[in-house]
């Protein structure tokens, strides 16, 4: 059953996203999460066009070929680009923390992501107007491409966080009120069922995965930002949705920093 | 009346912090006096004008920038609640901002007319900006030493903050300039190139010179 007023605002729900009313431990523990799925979705879509638009501007602002058209690519491919990335990351994401023995089904996994990547779609749209500020008076797209990277990342480490903390408070609310993990008690009888298990070493053990994952999430985040570009627009090409697959992020970044060296 | 809520400012704990409207007018007019200090040694009045607009234009609309990213930022962390505070504390460090600035307004002056080399006033100019952030700063720790006691991670929104404010602020000084004027030049609100240079890449390439 999702805890949300009929009549609550889009606003209302981004407040407690970001203030983490829906992760509480209590029902973390039980492997409830009762988030909004469709308004959690039409924030992402919202949240993403907002800082698609920041960085939209900077073709805007640079009389990019097709600027508008640019700007509205953007807004479209900001929330796209976390869609893709959660569809490429999300299944073998289930499939170690179920190994784990997190207690959050397929559902409810999915849930906590859409909250983390909400958190980092705000903190991202948080950050437009400082993006379309540098937008308007920089011309070096070098630096740009790297301002967009060094706000992603500010983001992703809030959005990690968010997990961080999901899966501690799942587990030492769990350590506080469950009974003990069969394995380390052997006293204990009966199958485990779908418990927290009680030990601090499965616990550091799930927190470990979940680390390697946003990593993972990280890395594929990156390079699905890659394949999509254009997202700022480069002044001197012209306009265009996609453009052909060559190199990686990582080579892109390597060379934006040399270019901004003079190298 | 202004003059008590300095001193409060200055001088008080955070329970006599100023209201919000005395913080506003004394950073707005402490800062709108450095920039009138600044701009009145190219000796054009209406250079004098553009930079006592200008000076206070940079710390309001730094704010504003940053403001949105911080609201956010305390929200995920759990400092919700205490985001009140934290603004006061904020709007307080501005006020203190623009105090410090307008107090060193004439030291800027006797420094225009003691200093001939243009680059080196540029520099002083830098130090009496950094002097009156240390003196922002002293009263945001002020402010912010009861939230971290009762939550660290206040450290971090604050720090996030600062790093935040610096970052676009020295973009938006850059942006603004001329605050002082330069010999040969017409006065001008903005620069025709205002908003085609990065403060950051100009800096960088006077690095890789210096390195080459």
């Amino acid at each position: 059953m999702v805890d949300t007023p009929a009549k609550e605002s889009l606003l209302a729900t981004l407040d407690r996203v970001l203030r983490g009313t829906f992760l509480k431990p209590a029902q973390l523990t039980r492997g409830c999460i009762d988030a909004p799925v469709p308004r959690l979705i039409w924030l992402g879509l919202l949240l993403g066009g907002l800082y698609g638009i920041g960085l939209g501007s900077y073709s805007l602002f640079g009389g990019a070929d097709q600027a508008f058209l640019q700007v509205l690519a953007c807004a479209c491919k900001v929330p796209l680009l976390f869609l893709l990335t959660l569809l490429v990351t999300f299944p073998s994401l289930y499939v170690f923390a179920a190994l784990q023995r997190l207690p959050l089904d397929f559902r409810s996994t999915l849930r906590l992501l859409l909250l983390a990547i909400l958190v980092h779609l705000a903190v991202l749209a948080s950050l437009a107007p400082v993006f379309a500020f540098f937008a308007a008076s920089t011309k070096s797209y070098a630096f740009m491409l790297l301002l967009n990277v060094a706000f992603f990342a500010v983001g992703g480490l809030l959005g990690f966080m968010v997990l961080r903390r999901a899966t501690h408070s799942m587990f030492a609310h769990a350590e506080a009120t469950l009974p003990p993990f069969p394995g380390d008690q052997p006293e204990m009888q009966g199958p485990p069922s779908l418990q927290i298990p009680r030990s601090p070493r499965h616990g550091e053990q799930a927190r470990r995965v979940l680390r390697v994952w946003c990593l993972v999430y990280g890395v594929v985040g990156a390079q699905m930002g890659w394949l999509l570009r254009p997202f700022l627009g480069a002044p001197d090409l012209a306009f265009t949705l996609f453009r052909p697959r060559e190199d990686n992020v990582f080579v892109g970044v390597m060379r934006a920093i040399a270019s901004l060296l003079g190298r | 009346m202004i003059a008590q809520a300095a001193e409060r400012l200055l001088r008080g704990d955070t329970d006599v912090t100023p209201s919000r409207r005395d913080c506003l007018v004394l950073g707005l007019t402490g800062s709108g006096v450095l920039g009138l200090a600044l701009g009145a040694t190219s000796g054009e009045p209406a250079m004098a004008v553009f930079a006592g607009i200008k000076v206070p234009l940079l710390l309001a609309l730094t704010t504003v920038l940053c403001l949105p990213s911080f609201f956010v930022v305390n929200t995920v962390l759990g400092l919700r609640d205490d985001f009140p505070a934290a603004c006061r504390g904020l709007l307080a460090a501005q006020a203190v901002l623009g105090l410090a600035l307008g107090a060193l307004a004439p030291g800027v002056v006797w420094m225009s007319l003691t200093v001939m080399d243009p680059y080196a006033l540029t520099l002083l100019d830098g130090l009496v900006f950094a002097l009156a952030t240390w003196a922002a700063q002293q009263v945001l720790s002020r402010h912010y030493r009861p939230l971290i006691a009762r939550d660290p991670r206040h450290r971090l929104a604050l720090r996030g903050w600062l790093v935040l404010y610096v970052f676009a602020a020295v973009q938006l000084a850059w942006v603004l300039r001329p605050f002082r004027g330069t010999e040969g030049f017409a006065v001008q609100f903005l620069r025709p190139e205002a908003l085609e240079q990065n403060a950051y890449l100009v800096l960088l390439e006077h690095l890789v010179r210096l390195f080459r």
